[in-house]
């Protein structure tokens, strides 16, 4: 399973840096390469991990970084690294753990998007891979039971939350005037909060309180995904699966992605029918990929 | 991590005397060490330890704005995250150096079969961890190497040619740093290349010395504790 920030944050540097890339979802993620999401697919080359994907995005000239110094990169570095310790184990407890999210919202959403019978595996699953790692990586002494480690998780992420306001300040992004990869990362991490409509929701209310992240989501929101937002008008969508087209928008945490780089294709706006049609026809379920770290 | 703390106490001028026990991690509330005790009062893990000097009245952080704060606590978690994941990788996940170096350490306060059963049991722990986090299938070269190249490469161009991380004075993150390369440069293991990789980097090994110098040149049991005594303290205090 992936992270939820991974696609988003794919997405918005692709964006950022004007690579032209299709998105395509595949209902069947054995046909992923080493089953591993998303991919990236460029002539015959097939790269699978954010990291790897945004360094051959940089090599092919798509840089949304060119314009940094040496200690802004280094800075960018940092702030990863602070959004992967801080912020992400109470990400990863929100959708998964969290058992009134869980159920009502990521489980149905994730098993209508794969076939049966591993729509009833999968999700579970993932859940109990995401507890474990919040598990390894916070849990331990003093830290004694589920409650204290939550509560301590939630207190992390918000003052992470926090400092990410501090620092952005009053600027449009995190680096001046232009987008670069680390308002990539902040956004892939930040967008599934800001949008996705949970009944426990304590990180999204943290969240509305700093206004000038929630102004960062939107900016990015109406200026580089104004086209697939404004797409979605298939008729008579009610409010529920309105949002659940965002979440596959914005996040496609279980979708699997094979992303093609080609000069002659964009992102098609009807892409969420497509979707949902390429799963209807695809055989087979589809193959968890390990809950891999989004390494900077 | 003994050394991080050393430097930061030093920093903020405050006497302090390390002592070596075989039992440390059961004396430590958080069971991580090193922990500090003061007067009836024990305080474990860098965070708190932090803390409870500032609310004594002493902090290196505070002549710093909210934005420098906020980039202070990005780049220690950018250390915690890339050299300390490094490190335990090259610790217990690298066959050659478990079996030479670190069982032999982490086992050494233990009559056998104690050390052994210990140092697998330490050992099965950092690995579920490494799994969890994905790093279980990367080869020591991809896991330790690289990773500590490309943190040493963000913290050099992040010191760029300043005394300390923030100019003038020092802070957490300098002691933080300063800990963690000195480990690196002068513990022995089967291989010189993660030190090698430090040493490219020469405003690092400059910023080492002269906090070495600075801090802890007046203290003869620390500045000319040799390699191994270095090696020995830390095993008996992880």
């Amino acid at each position: 399973p992936q992270p939820p920030p991974r696609q988003s944050l794919l997405q918005a540097y692709a964006k950022f840096s004007g690579a032209p890339l299709t998105v395509n979802t595949i209902g069947n993620s054995w046909r992923a390469p080493k089953g591993d999401v998303p991919v990236l697919i460029s002539e015959d080359i097939v790269i699978s991990q954010p990291a790897k994907i945004l360094n051959f995005l940089r090599k092919q000239k798509y840089n949304a970084d060119y314009e940094l110094s040496a200690k802004q990169g280094a800075d960018t570095l940092a702030y990863i690294a602070l959004l992967e310790e801080k912020l992400l184990p109470a990400l990863l407890h929100t959708f998964w753990v969290e058992a009134e999210n869980y159920c009502s919202v990521t489980k149905p959403w994730f098993a209508s998007r794969i076939a049966f019978p591993l729509s009833l595996y999968l999700p579970g699953k993932m859940s109990r891979e995401a507890l474990n790692r919040i598990l390894l990586t916070r849990g331990g002494p003093p830290l004694y039971s589920l409650t204290e480690v939550e509560a301590q998780i939630y207190r992390d992420a918000k003052e992470c939350l926090n400092l990410l306001s501090k620092r952005l300040g009053t600027s449009q992004f995190f680096f001046g005037d232009t987008p670069t990869t680390l308002d990539a990362f902040v956004f892939g991490f930040l967008a599934p909060i800001y949008k996705v409509c949970f009944p426990r929701v304590q990180l999204q209310e943290h969240l509305k309180q700093l206004p000038n992240l929630c102004r960062f989501c939107d900016d990015i929101l109406t200026c580089y995904f104004r086209l697939t937002v404004s797409g979605h008008s298939p008729a008579g969508q009610d409010t529920a699966d309105a949002n659940l087209q965002k979440l596959t928008q914005l996040v496609n945490k279980e979708s699997n992605l094979i992303e093609k780089m080609d000069d002659n294709l964009r992102k098609s706006p009807q892409h969420p029918p497509r979707k949902l049609t390429t799963l209807k026809l695809a055989a087979g379920g589809e193959e968890s990929s390990p809950l891999n770290r989004l390494s900077p | 991590a003994t050394l991080c703390f050393q430097a930061f106490l030093q920093m903020c001028n405050l006497p302090i005397q390390v002592v070596c026990r075989a039992n440390a991690e059961y004396m430590s509330p958080s069971g991580k060490l090193p922990f500090i005790h003061v007067g009836n009062q024990v305080v474990s893990e860098l965070g708190p330890i932090v803390q409870f000097v500032k609310a004594k009245g002493h902090s290196l952080s505070d002549g710093l704005d909210e934005v420098q704060k906020a980039e202070m606590k990005a780049y220690m978690e950018l250390v915690n995250n890339m050299l300390l994941t490094a490190e335990l990788y090259l610790q217990w996940c690298d066959d050659v150096t478990v079996e030479e170096i670190t069982h032999p350490r982490y086992g050494s306060p233990y009559p056998w079969p104690l050390n052994r059963i210990l140092s697998y049991q330490k050992q099965w722990e950092v690995r579920r961890k490494m799994k969890a986090i994905g790093w279980a299938g990367k080869t020591l070269e991809q896991a330790s190497m690289k990773n500590v190249d490309q943190c040493c490469q963000a913290l050099s161009q992040r010191l760029g040619t300043q005394p300390y991380f923030f100019n003038k004075q020092p802070t957490e993150l300098d002691a933080l740093v300063f800990g963690h390369l000195f480990t690196i440069l002068t513990t022995q293991l089967t291989t010189d290349e993660l030190s090698e990789k430090v040493k490219n980097y020469s405003n690092l090994t400059a910023f080492c010395r002269r906090i070495e110098q600075q801090y802890f040149e007046g203290h003869d049991k620390d500045s000319s504790a040799t390699v191994a005594a270095r090696s020995a303290k830390r095993s008996l205090l992880r």
